[in-house]
């Protein structure tokens, strides 16, 4: 519950700079922000679908130590992910379509220390990407966190940007180390 | 493919022949940048650096300038079309998202996102006149057809405010649905429209009798309302969709495929098109009033918002 206490910390300080409560947290800003990785990998587009379209699974995600959840792939079911650094990530399912092979998650609890970010986004989606070989892509959509006596908005931008771009690299580094250690049929 | 291909040709033919010369203006805010779109070519056909990153734009009602706000830089940018270049710029204390031009286009107004305040701006100069408190994280901005009032969206307050346009001072709020952001008016003052992102509808409002009129459930996470051919469009931003429903019976009338995270959206000036930017996609969707189809997608810059005024004809 970590996280829970730090979202709430800072919320409760957000009126020194003139915005909401508790929500203003969970806000948008004034500044979108957007970050995609990548990864290719040698099994076709419906092979890696089955090991990274399941909702409640994220075995493959190397960031990912232990995932909890209920609802299955419905829309609105829930998943608590324990990540390496033991720092939680609450998401809820909004988006899911098997047949494009594509899901999205709002972030509903997140550590900010580790991911300065609010309102965030994440689209996941696989694509062909050739003769036998697929693409996932991943998305994130999100707002800086608006901590209290900011002085660049540019740099809290940077800082939400880079902690963004590690999360989504480092589970995607997991599946690519996954995907070449096991033969593929 | 037959049958796509006959899709294709009729979507190509369902195009107007001769659109009135119009651009778009199109705040790019991950590029730093406005993009210039000429929408009979259907192209970007010039880049205007405006740095700090740009999200609101108020175009003028004869098209000479546009005038941009940018978050980050706390500024707010005055664009001559004719030569494409800033000629004015004013520093605020505040980021702000929303702004406006009176109907005379004399006046312009911004709403600070989080100090909460409304900047009165005289338009020729780019000076500032006066500012006045409105609270509650004003997002959205219109001016009421007949000039004498603003129409102001409190996000985090669930209100539309009634402000004097003269003297800023709050006149009425009306409660509106879960976090109001974009705000549009329609032709003859009658009503404001809201999106209501995290109600996931559109709150219509009644502007003589200053309430809520009525309510429409759109897609998730909507954004802003445009208005054409008896219709209200509005941009679904977590759907990837723009809602379409009937203005006089608020019943729902489909939903379009556009690009993901759609942002801005504003109907053309005859009415026939409804053009739409996607910001996570990097384009701008051209809607079809009539048929509600998609008839062109055109490239634009890094994460467009386009969020107010964007489009222009061009003499």
């Amino acid at each position: 519950m970590r996280s829970r206490v730090a979202l709430f910390l800072v919320a409760g300080l957000l009126p020194a700079v003139g915005t909401a409560g508790p929500a203003g947290a969970q806000g948008c800003g004034p500044t979108r922000l957007k970050v995609s990785d990548s990864v290719v990998l040698p099994i076709p587009a419906a092979q890696l679908w089955r090991i990274v379209g399941g909702f409640q699974d994220m075995s493959w995600d190397g960031d990912v130590v232990l995932a909890t959840g209920r609802g299955g792939d419905a829309i609105g079911a829930a998943r608590s992910l324990k990540l390496r650094d033991g720092s939680v990530l609450a998401e809820s399912l909004f988006r899911y379509d098997g047949a494009t092979m594509s899901y999205a998650t709002h972030w509903d609890e997140v550590a900010l220390d580790r991911l300065p970010v609010q309102n965030a986004a994440v689209t996941l989606d696989v694509a062909a990407d050739g003769e036998g070989r697929a693409r996932l892509t991943w998305r994130a959509a999100f707002y800086r966190l608006l901590k209290p006596g900011e002085t660049s908005p540019d740099a809290a931008d940077a800082e939400a940007l880079r902690a963004m771009a590690v999360y989504l690299r480092s589970g995607l580094a997991g599946l690519k180390a996954r995907a070449e250690a096991v033969p593929h049929s | 493919m037959a049958a796509l291909l006959a899709m294709v040709s009729i979507a190509a033919e369902a195009a107007p022949r001769e659109a009135p010369h119009e651009e778009a203006y199109i705040t790019d805010q991950g590029a730093d940048d406005v993009s210039v779109v000429d929408l009979g070519a259907r192209k970007v056909v010039a880049t205007i650096p405006v740095g700090g990153k740009p999200a609101g734009i108020a175009m003028a009602g004869d098209g000479a300038r546009a005038y941009v706000s940018s978050t980050n830089g706390k500024y707010l940018s005055a664009i001559d079309t004719a030569t494409r270049k800033v000629v004015a710029r004013l520093d605020l204390p505040d980021e702000c998202v929303g702004i406006a031009l009176s109907r005379d286009d004399r006046t312009l107004y911004a709403v600070g996102f989080f100090g909460g305040r409304i900047f009165k701006v005289a338009a020729a100069t780019m000076a500032l006149e006066a500012s006045a408190p409105v609270g509650g994280t004003p997002s959205g901005i219109v001016a009421s057809p007949d000039g004498r009032t603003l129409l102001v969206t409190k996000r985090n307050a669930d209100e539309l405010a009634v402000v004097d346009a003269g003297t800023l001072a709050v006149e009425a709020t009306v409660a509106v649905g879960h976090r109001p952001y974009g705000v549009t008016v329609d032709g003859e003052g009658r009503r404001a429209y809201t999106a209501d992102v995290y109600g996931d509808a559109v709150s219509v409002v009644d502007l003589a009798a200053r309430r809520l009129a009525g309510s429409v459930k759109v897609g998730k996470r909507p954004y802003v309302v445009a208005l054409a051919g008896g219709k209200g469009f509005v941009t679904d931003q977590y759907a990837g969709t723009v809602s379409v429903f009937d203005l006089a019976t608020l019943a729902p009338l489909g939903r379009i495929a556009v690009g993901d995270y759609p942002d801005g959206i504003e109907a053309s000036l005859d009415g026939r098109q409804v053009y739409a930017v996607n910001w996570e996609s990097n384009t701008l969707s051209v809607i079809d009033v009539a048929s509600q189809t998609v008839a062109a997608t055109i490239p634009v810059g890094d994460s467009p918002r386009a969020f107010g005024t964007f489009l222009r004809r061009v003499p």
